[in-house]
């Protein structure tokens, strides 16, 4: 989200889906803002979105759901983004009540108001000056010292400016034109939350399996295996569902030096949490010999893919760390003819990914969902999105009840002034 | 100079088993596995030592071992120098406790704008496109030989922006890494055939499963996968996938593993009319029994060694192991000059 010199208003490149979100479900388009691993910039969106858009449809507990996050992102958003949305919900003219209350008192009761004022006079003004109305903000201006007692300041302002003589100083600094940004930083309210993953995921499931794999087995490091996969389990949802998980143990998910064994690792990891967390769960091994798997051998990914089918699962699970090797496009085919005889089968693909880039050399994989696997704070989403697939609607009420339990969580955590009042 | 027909007698690869054929984009690989008995070569990875001779200006080679000979695969990088690399222009024996110079016989070359920029990378290989070039002019005594190929090749690439061949050489060109994800090494290969939309475009084997497995990513990465990447790059995107033509869903399995014997037929079929070409033999260097060959055709080119032993009064028979596809290909030597039985330890056979 940029503003551009033009004057225009502001769009962005997945502008169509956040709109279209926002008009299926407000609600939890809203609190995908509290998602685990969801970036600044895409709350900046949402927060822009909930401000421009008006809540005249909408009905009581919609609006106190949609107010708590806006009040949440103000209050854990850098000050630089939100004096960004705030002038690009200028731009498109919205001007809604929620959105002057937001921005009034986010502005006027902002932790450091007058270093910011100080530093982006020109922004403060021009916000200032869209919600009040330009004629009401320059009397504001006004009513700074050095003009007489008879000059009172808007109502609206009294009420999120506090006392006079505070609206007094307020409205004496913004008379004084602001330095050049780059003297001084834009000041950060420094109670904003930094947002961290749950300290659930820090154990060491990855690391004592790696450990397993480079030193050998032994029952010190078994046990303390055993510990880490019900630590994680514990963190993570259950499914009581049939599913077929594929692992491909073949001699490319060994990796290289340094990080020799960590595809292998995730891969195990992720099954023996699973494991622990589904009832039903089938393991098909491709390749590899032992326990844990060694990787080796090709990687047959269609044959084992036939097999598990029999068995008639629900869901399949097939974590790889790119193409199948043995015959590549073999597995879309099966998919594609299953989706002819009207028997698809919904497919979640793992692709392993010890670097940055995302294996994308195996062409179109439309017939199934593909989710990386970097790390161990992927099993959730990985298990939240099986879970998507298998019933959309108890998974989308249990997805909505864990990220308000989220919102909640963080809600105690930040008592930002925003929040509080 | 010898002329005889290319792989119908060259290579005795009845010792030799072949597994199923692993496919990916328009690469093609059958991996080769097996070896008749351990093989006394060991890697440059195993105690190569260079040195500079300033009184000759010229590099030495030399191995730490006093009893194994070394054996310097066809186009490889060999490191002499922090931050130095010389691709060798041709195969090398380097026999026990004897050093060799880097010109002359085994001519180098080194690339030169690679040259300054260079970590050594273990066995780098020259990519295919740039080694039928590089055998024709293996004569040619001049470092910068390759470069206007070098060039060209850069310049077809300009559509991956990050592609630059010393980062190819240094084993670091990401496009090109893939092809390790999409290939699997087996255990016990000693060797592979390389098959690029299916046409044979190589044919490498090394002396041992641990050997070939330092050769397997340069091989795959490097010189094959490139020539895979060019080609893919001129094919039309991929269609959206094709659902097997069947009337039930249970015949799917059958119908899957059909297909899959039709392909390799296929590759069979290609492999019977490529196979059969005139090719000039060229006598290299030799240490003991082990002989060095070289050989150049219209289509391939490459380099070879091979053992002659002492006659057995019992010829081992003919293994049974091989897929139908290939039983009839490489068949035993039909009847040479020397009746001497002979064993291959190396082979790295490219498209020119």
């Amino acid at each position: 989200m940029r503003l551009k010199r033009d004057g225009k208003p502001v769009h962005w490149s997945d502008e169509a889906p956040h709109r279209n979100a926002y008009a299926a479900d407000p609600t939890l388009y809203a609190l995908c803002a509290c998602l685990q691993k969801i970036q600044p910039w895409q709350q900046a969106r949402i927060l822009f979105l909930l401000l421009a858009e008006t809540r005249r449809h909408l009905d009581a507990s919609t609006r106190i759901v949609l107010e708590r996050i806006t009040l949440f992102l103000l209050a854990t958003l850098p000050t630089e983004v939100i004096l960004t949305v705030f002038l690009s919900v200028r731009r498109s003219r919205a001007n809604h009540r929620h959105t002057v209350q937001s921005i009034l008192s986010y502005l006027l009761q902002h932790p450091d108001l007058f270093a910011l004022i100080r530093t982006r006079n020109p922004a403060v003004r021009d916000c200032l000056e869209h919600v009040l109305g330009k004629t009401r903000a320059r009397q504001f201006y006004d009513f700074g010292p050095r003009r007489g007692e008879s000059i009172k300041p808007p109502a609206l302002l009294k009420r999120y400016g506090g006392s006079d003589e505070r609206l007094r100083k307020i409205a004496a600094a913004l008379q004084i034109p602001s330095r050049s940004a780059a003297e001084l930083p834009v000041p950060q309210p420094e109670f904003g939350l930094p947002i961290v993953p749950p300290a659930a995921f820090d154990s060491g499931l990855i690391q004592t399996l790696l450990r397993l794999y480079r030193e050998g087995t032994s029952p010190l490091l078994v046990e303390a295996l055993e510990e880490a996969i019900a630590l994680c389990g514990s963190a993570l949802p259950s499914l009581s569902i049939p599913i077929a998980f594929i692992l491909d143990a073949s001699a490319s998910m060994r990796g290289h030096s340094p990080n020799e064994y960590l595809p292998i690792a995730l891969a195990v990891a992720l099954e023996r949490v699973l494991q622990a967390r589904c009832s039903q769960l089938r393991t098909y091994t491709v390749g590899g010999f032992g326990w844990p798997p060694a990787p080796e051998g090709a990687s047959d990914l269609a044959s084992a893919l036939l097999n598990a089918l029999e068995a008639v699962p629900d869901l399949v699970l097939l974590v790889t760390d790119g193409g199948e090797n043995t015959n590549a496009g073999e597995v879309e085919r099966i998919l594609a003819t299953r989706v002819k005889f009207g028997q698809q089968v919904p497919v979640v693909r793992c692709l392993v990914a010890t670097t940055e880039e995302f294996v994308s050399e195996t062409g179109p994989f439309d017939l199934c969902v593909t989710l990386p696997l970097r790390q161990e704070a992927d099993f959730a989403e990985i298990i939240q999105r099986c879970a998507l697939m298998l019933s959309p609607s108890g998974a989308w009420t249990r997805l909505r009840e864990e990220l308000e339990l989220r919102l909640e969580q963080w809600e105690r955590e930040v008592y930002g002034w925003t929040v509080a009042c | 100079m010898d002329c005889r027909m290319l792989t119908a007698d060259l290579f005795d690869l009845s010792a030799y088993r072949f597994a199923a054929p692993q496919r990916s984009g328009a690469l093609t690989i059958v991996p080769i596995l097996g070896q008749p008995s351990p093989s006394p070569f060991l890697s440059p990875g195993e105690g190569l030592q260079s040195k500079w001779e300033p009184s000759q200006s010229v590099w030495t080679l030399g191995s730490e071992s006093g009893q194994a000979p070394m054996l310097l695969p066809l186009h490889t990088g060999i490191g002499v120098a922090p931050r130095q690399c010389v691709l060798l222009s041709s195969a090398a024996l380097l026999p026990p406790s004897k050093r060799m110079k880097l010109t002359g016989e085994i001519s180098l070359f080194l690339p030169s704008s690679a040259r300054q920029t260079f970590d050594v990378t273990e066995n780098a290989v020259l990519p295919l496109p740039l080694r039928g070039q590089a055998w024709r002019l293996r004569y040619l005594q001049r470092e910068d030989r390759l470069q206007p190929d070098i060039r060209h090749l850069e310049h077809q690439f300009s559509s991956h922006r990050s592609f630059s061949f010393s980062r190819l050489l240094q084993g670091s060109q990401q496009a090109a890494e893939s092809f390790a994800r999409r290939f699997e090494l087996l255990t016990g290969q000693t060797g592979a055939l390389f098959f690029l939309d299916n046409r044979p475009v190589g044919l490498e084997i090394a002396p041992s499963p641990a050997f070939f497995a330092t050769l397997w990513e340069p091989l795959l990465c490097g010189c094959y996968g490139i020539a895979a990447l060019l080609h893919e790059q001129n094919l039309a995107p991929m269609p959206s996938p094709q659902p097997y033509d069947i009337e039930e869903l249970s015949q799917l399995r059958t119908r899957m593993f059909e297909e899959r014997h039709r392909l390799d037929d296929s590759l069979a079929a290609v492999l019977t009319t490529h196979s059969q070409e005139v090719y000039t033999l060229e006598a290299g260097q030799s240490w003991h029994n082990f002989r060095l060959h070289s050989f150049t055709s219209q289509n391939y080119a490459g380099q070879y060694i091979e053992e002659i032993l002492p006659p057995e009064p019992n010829p081992p028979p003919e293994t049974a192991a091989l897929p139908r596809m290939f039983r009839t290909l490489f068949r035993k030597n039909p009847a040479p000059s020397d009746t001497a039985p002979r064993r291959l330890h190396y082979v790295s056979l490219f498209a020119i």
